[in-house]
């Protein structure tokens, strides 16, 4: 009998070998305890369960029951204990649940007074409470098998099953604790992982996503052994959409980082099938029937994701768009370009969202500022998707960071493309404007006016309308034309009444009249300006502008009243006051009000960042030298040296070391005197490094290095020694913005005292061994001169960076002149008149001014505007500070601008007043001699030309001209054609 | 004549005998290693048959096994299966290369391969797994020669793709590390483009990397270094710490912190640590000044670059005829 039923059952369900064990344990009592009949009943039953009959051995056990239950024999409690399993698991079986509940139950009521339940009856019993529908019952005997048998499989089975319950009955939260507590075990890895991937599922099946985040991230997932890695993905990638969608980029690229992309997690999924399965296969003799049904609806689980993966979309593109985008919004552009390059190129995904990665493709381009490749991408989009609505939005970036980047040419050629391929686009408004916005910066006043009307008149009212019709009248105003842009203020004035604009309307009423030197009109506007709006934004400009009315006006000490109205939270507007009211105290040559006056700026204790400190520290010592009191100078300008030296925005650092010079050499005449003051100067450094430097270690630090400088020019008596020095230290010291400095200076030195070449080595030297960002404004200006000059490459970058950095440093008008020449030298008269113009409005006054001038009136000559041309070599000859070579200049290009003109004989009358005039300039003396024979041989004078040939002859400082030649064919040519002609030819 | 002379690999196995020797432990104690490896053979025959003994006598093509006095000749040819004496010392080997030792499991793993070597087409995968232990072994002892040389050789006899593959990177990272780098790098392009966008090993985008920082390419070297790292998931990547390593050292020429940070971050994230090479030593360091001064300007940055993308709207578009890929060429950044 032993032997038999460990045949029957054993092979089938091995977690009943221990009941069966329990039965057949003592099979000589059993005889004793059964009669025949029970017996014969009970082996029935028992074959009928080992051959899976669990219906049939129902029914017998139930038998049994009705016809021995009241048998003292029955209701033995060991014979109990072996036949109640039997039994109750046989009605599960079956389907029976109310009776295998009420069986299971009996037993663990019965045997109550075990030291714990019995494992396998406990745990089936929850089974078939659950499946009695009596669920809650359910969840509490699993709790109980948790509690009792913590650390068999059977508890992770029982979590699990406790969980469900939970779910199915709505309490998700406590479902997912449960699965949470037991994931978080020291449990079976697999079942730890399973429990962990449910609760996570159910988190995200209830939207619980504040349960769902942790439970993905707290501990890493074993992505290479775990079963469901597709379910896995799944969540993951629901997760990485919540928090991309919450603009938690990190967190969604994490959760994304998850997933497994669906061409790779079909063969890896399929592949853990087969290892589960193949587990199974292995260790079926040792797995008990609870985690047999785990594992074949765990295959089975799989193999449904498998299904569902061949049948969905690739979700993979998608993925990829999402973190793309995360990527994007973190910065990281190169990643987030290499996935939306990908996608975009990719013909096998749908066109939507081709779509969509191609257009943060241009994003993503815009963002690494590549505007070029932006630009190719983008015109590569609208010809892949011609109509899409993001076309016209992504070219619109584009010129948008074209114009961030003050590229306005650039920003143009884009704008311009919309405004031509989007006739009807509602953004069509915007891009005029723009464009206008753009050819105002550009200077280019006609093209923005065009684009301003057209932005004003074609389209229904919008804000656009009014900035467009506003921005036209300041054209005007830029252009200079006042009597034009006081008449369109008048008008926006009219119109605008009630609009929120009028005030600035007001404001640039006032400053136009300023422009047209209406000095009492504009002080009127400004007034009224002040009265009716006193908070408005326009107000400390109009405040400064006032200030400068007055001081126009001679009413200084009202001037001073106005300026000393603004305050530091004015920024801009106070730093100028300030320096007005320096202005007006050094005109009167008060220079102890100067010295004060900038004294106290510095001593400010109400502005963390004094700007321009050095420029005013610098017109303290400039006072206190003219005061005579050149021993105050000298400590202030070793402090300031010492702050500021190293400093590129720092302005005056030239004219500190040229004063500095004389201050030095003028000490070093009296060495006694200059020890005296050296005592007095210590405490003198001591009180300015407190005034400059915030903190104790930059106080002492600045004290330390200022001292040093003065011992240093102490023991020098070489002023050029000492710049060799400490040019050398700052080197060392890398403080190469301060060793530029020193370098310029010391070229400067040279070029005034003729060492020409030694100077050009010198910016050589700059130009060779620091980059454009190390140099402040002057220095750029010298090396791109010098490298115009020798005409090597090199010199565009230096002028462009001193646009750049520099933008209001008198030094740009070197940059202006250096760029317009470029452009002239390569044909390109707009661009160079461009830059001739800037020069011309804003640094008028400039050294270079005479040639630059005369090269805009060559330029407008090449670009037909002769009358311009004449008016501006008029203007020349107008100016008193401009004679000599450039009246010489003008006079010539007068005589051009005639011949173009078709006026011969006004032509021929500035030539001949250049070779009357201006005979020291023999490039112009010879062009005026042959222009001027050439005029008169056309006119049939041809003894005047004959005689005009000869004089260039015999003008000795000609000898060497290049143009002889020409001079000499010509006159021997009408000696041939016209032997009868005698004059003062170069034998006589 | 046998496969394994005809494939070379009689210059590799003359090489190996003739390896140089190493300092050795007491218990490396060469006589006790021949002990080891002198111990009794079990060899199946295709007859069925099985002989066990020592080997007494060993030719191109038959071999002798003596259990006693008697003497068990047969053709290698007739060889099923082999069992070699000395198992243990793949343990040993296993040891040394866990230790970091790779000089002493050559010498060990060399015995082995010596031994073996005239069976190598009866051998199973498990039993051919030393030879790949020694190509490896080789590149690390800067013998990449004798790896080239190794893998030839053991090639024909392996099957597994999952090894094959092993040793076609082998090949590439030898290739590489002897400079021949127009080789290196056509090999790194085939094995990036042979394994599609979610390979799992990154070497030949690491090799690429490290040819462009190199030769001071540090925008190129990122571009590349970035790819397997944008399109990896937690899913294990080979040589994924070397990646990230490379890409910082990018990151650290062009200066761009704030890329620097983000794949800092990340490489924790993933429980990446530092690729012990020498190389990485001064990034390492930069990495560690800096990542503490950007850490704190990370949320700032990243708000910074937030692009305001309007919306996406839905519509079919018209299919391009022609080649409109072809002005992006020059642009791409992905390697092709």
């Amino acid at each position: 009998m032993k032997k038999t039923l460990f045949q029957i059952c054993f092979p089938r369900l091995l977690l009943l070998t221990g009941i069966l064990l329990f039965w057949i344990g003592s099979p000589l009592q059993a005889q004793r305890i059964f009669t025949e009949t029970l017996e014969s009943l009970v082996s029935q039953a028992i074959e009928a369960f080992g051959q899976n009959d669990f219906a049939q051995a129902g029914d017998l056990f139930l038998r049994i029951k009705a016809d021995y239950g009241d048998e003292e024999e029955y209701q033995d409690l060991n014979f109990l204990r072996r036949l109640l399993p039997l039994k109750a698991f046989s009605l599960l079986q079956a389907e029976r649940y109310p009776a295998a509940v009420e069986v299971f139950s009996q037993y663990l009521e019965t045997f109550a007074s075990d030291p714990r339940p019995n494992a396998f009856m406990l745990y089936n019993y929850g089974v078939a409470l659950r499946r009695a529908g009596r669920v809650e019952d359910a969840g509490r005997q699993f709790a109980r098998f948790r509690e009792n048998y913590p650390n068999r499989i059977e508890a992770a089975f029982a979590a699990l099953q406790q969980a469900e319950m939970l779910f199915a009955k709505g309490d998700n939260q406590a479902g997912i604790a449960i699965l949470k507590e037991f994931s978080s075990g020291e449990g079976n890895e697999t079942l730890r992982t399973q429990a962990r991937l449910v609760a996570l599922q159910r988190a995200l099946e209830n939207a619980a996503f504040d349960l769902a985040i942790p439970l993905l991230f707290d501990r890493p997932w074993d992505l290479e052994t775990m079963p469901e890695i597709a379910s896995l993905s799944f969540s993951a990638l629901q997760v990485g959409e919540h928090l991309l969608r919450l603009n938690d980029d990190r967190g969604a690229l994490r959760a994304f980082r998850m997933v497994v992309p669906a061409d790779r997690l079909l063969p890896l999924q399929n592949k853990r099938i087969e290892e589960v399965k193949n587990m199974v296969r292995t260790t079926a003799a040792s797995l008990s029937p609870v985690a047999r049904d785990y594992y074949v609806s765990l295959v089975r689980r799989m193999e449904q994701q498998v299904e569902v993966l061949q049948e969905m979309d690739d979700y993979t593109p998608n993925l990829h768009l999402l973190r793309g985008q995360a990527l994007l919004r973190l910065g990281r552009h190169r990643e987030a370009w290499l996935l939306f390059e990908d996608l975009s190129l990719n013909e096998s995904i749908s066109t939507e969202l081709r779509e969509n990665a191609h257009y943060r493709w241009i994003l993503t381009a815009i963002a690494i500022d590549l505007p070029d490749e932006a630009l190719t991408i983008a015109r590569n989009f609208t010809r892949r998707y011609p109509d899409s609505p993001l076309a016209p939005e992504a070219f619109t970036l584009i010129a948008q960071t074209h114009s961030e980047a003050q590229r306005y040419t650039e920003a143009n050629e884009v704008l311009g493309d919309l405004i031509l391929r989007f006739p009807d686009h509602p953004l069509r408004q915007r891009w005029l404007f723009t464009r206008g916005f753009h050819y105002a910066i550009l200077e280019n006043f006609n093209r923005a006016r065009a684009d301003f009307i057209d932005a004003r008149d074609d389209f229904s009212a919008t804000q656009i309308t009014t900035s467009a019709d506003f921005w036209l009248a300041l054209t005007y105003f830029f252009e200079r034309d006042f009597d034009r842009a006081l008449r369109e203020f008048n008008r926006l004035a009219q119109r605008y009444r009630e609009h929120p604009i009028y005030p600035e309307i007001l404001y640039r009423r006032a400053s136009t009249l300023y422009g047209m030197r209406d000095l009492p009109q504009t002080l009127a506007e400004l007034n009224r300006f002040l009265d009716q709006h006193p908070l408005h934004l326009r107000a400390p400009e109009a405040l400064v502008l006032k200030g400068d009315v007055l001081m126009g006006k001679g009413q200084l000490d009202e001037a001073i009243e106005v300026f000393s109205r603004l305050t530091p939270e004015q920024d801009g507007q106070f730093v100028y006051a300030v320096f007005q009211i320096a202005k007006i105290h050094e005109a009167r040559n008060d220079l102890e009000a100067l010295a004060e006056h900038f004294t106290n700026y510095a001593s400010r204790t109400d502005m963390a960042i004094k700007p321009r400190l050095s420029e005013a520290l610098y017109k303290v010592a400039w006072a206190y030298r003219r005061l005579e009191r050149e021993a105050d100078a000298l400590p202030l300008f070793a402090v300031t040296l010492s702050a500021f030296g190293n400093e590129r925005s720092a302005g005056e650092i030239q004219s500190i070391l040229t004063a500095l010079g004389q201050t030095h050499t003028r000490f070093h005449q009296d060495p006694a005197a200059f020890q005296r003051d050296a005592s007095i100067n210590q405490e003198q450094v001591t009180e300015l490094a407190r005034t400059i430097a915030t903190s104790s270690p930059e106080i002492e630090s600045l004290r330390r290095s200022s001292l040093q400088l003065l011992r240093q020019l102490a023991a020098e008596n070489d002023f050029e020694r000492w710049i060799r020095a400490a040019r050398e230290t700052a080197r060392n010291e890398n403080n190469l913005v301060w060793y530029s400095r020193l370098t310029l200076h010391l070229a400067e030195r040279m070029t005034d005292t003729r060492r020409i070449e030694q100077a050009n080595v010198l910016y050589l030297d700059l130009h060779r061994n620091l980059s454009p960002d190390q140099l402040d404004a002057p220095a750029l200006a010298r090396v791109g001169e010098m490298l115009r000059n020798f005409e090597m490459p090199g010199g565009e970058v230096y002028f462009r960076q001193l646009l750049r950095d520099f933008p209001h440093s008198g030094d740009r008008a070197s940059a202006y002149h250096g760029l317009g020449l470029l452009a002239f030298q390569k044909n390109d008269y707009e661009t160079a008149l461009e830059f001739f113009e800037r020069f011309n409005q804003e640094t008028p006054t400039h050294r270079l001014a005479p040639e630059v001038f005369s090269l805009t009136g060559q330029t407008m000559i090449r670009l037909g505007q002769l009358q311009e041309a004449i008016a501006m070599f008029e203007d020349i000859l107008q100016r008193r500070e401009m004679r000599g070579r450039a009246h010489a200049e003008a006079l010539s290009g007068l005589g051009e601008a005639h011949v173009l003109l078709g006026r011969r004989d006004e032509a021929i009358a500035y030539f001949q007043r250049v070779y009357t005039l201006y005979r020291a300039f023999p490039d112009l003396l010879a062009r005026a001699y042959l222009e001027s024979a050439r005029l008169f041989e056309e006119r049939g004078d041809w003894q005047a030309a004959y005689n005009t040939y000869a004089e260039f002859l015999a003008t000795s400082s000609l000898q060497t001209s290049p143009l002889r030649s020409t001079a000499t064919r010509e006159f021997e040519r009408l000696a041939r054609e016209y032997p009868r002609l005698q004059a003062n030819s170069p034998e006589s | 004549m046998k496969n394994w002379i005809k494939t070379g690999f009689l210059c590799t196995s003359i090489s190996l005998l003739t390896a140089a020797p190493v300092n050795l432990s007491a218990s490396d104690d060469p006589a006790e290693l021949m002990a080891q490896l002198a111990g009794n053979y079990d060899v199946r025959l295709t007859s069925g048959r099985i002989i066990s003994g020592e080997l007494s006598e060993l030719t191109d093509e038959s071999m002798t096994l003596r259990q006693g006095n008697a003497s068990f000749p047969f053709r290698i040819n007739q060889i099923d299966r082999i069992r070699f004496p000395g198992t243990s010392l793949i343990e040993s080997v296993e040891e040394y290369l866990a230790e970091g030792n790779p000089t002493a499991a050559r010498r060990l793993l060399e015995a082995i391969a010596r031994q073996r070597q005239p069976f190598l087409s009866k051998l199973t995968e498990d039993q051919l797994r030393p030879f790949v232990q020694l190509v490896d072994v080789y590149l690390q002892t800067d013998d990449e020669e004798r790896a080239l040389a190794l893998i030839e050789t053991i090639r024909p006899y392996l099957a597994n793709p999952v090894v094959l593959q092993r040793l076609n990177e082998n090949i590439l990272t030898a290739m590489f590390q002897l400079g021949r780098d127009e080789e290196a790098a056509q090999l790194a392009r085939d094995q990036i483009l042979s394994q599609g966008r979610y390979g799992d090993s990154s070497l030949g985008f690491a090799i690429l990397t490290e040819m462009h920082l190199n030769r001071g390419e540090a925008e190129q070297a990122l571009w590349l270094a970035l790819q397997p790292i944008v399109f990896s998931n937690d899913y294990p990547m080979t040589g994924l710490a070397r990646i990230y390593g490379l890409a910082l050292e990018a990151t650290m020429s062009l200066k761009d912190q704030p890329q620097a940070l983000a794949l800092l971050t990340e490489m924790e994230e993933r429980g990446l640590t530092w690729p012990p090479e020498d190389r990485f030593e001064p990034v390492r360091q930069w990495a560690e000044q800096m990542v503490e001064k950007l850490a704190r300007q990370a949320g700032e940055q990243a708000e910074a670059n937030q692009f305001d993308e309007g919306s996406f709207a839905n519509h079919e578009s018209i299919e391009p005829k022609e080649d409109l890929n072809l002005p992006l060429e020059n642009i791409r950044r992905l390697l092709r």
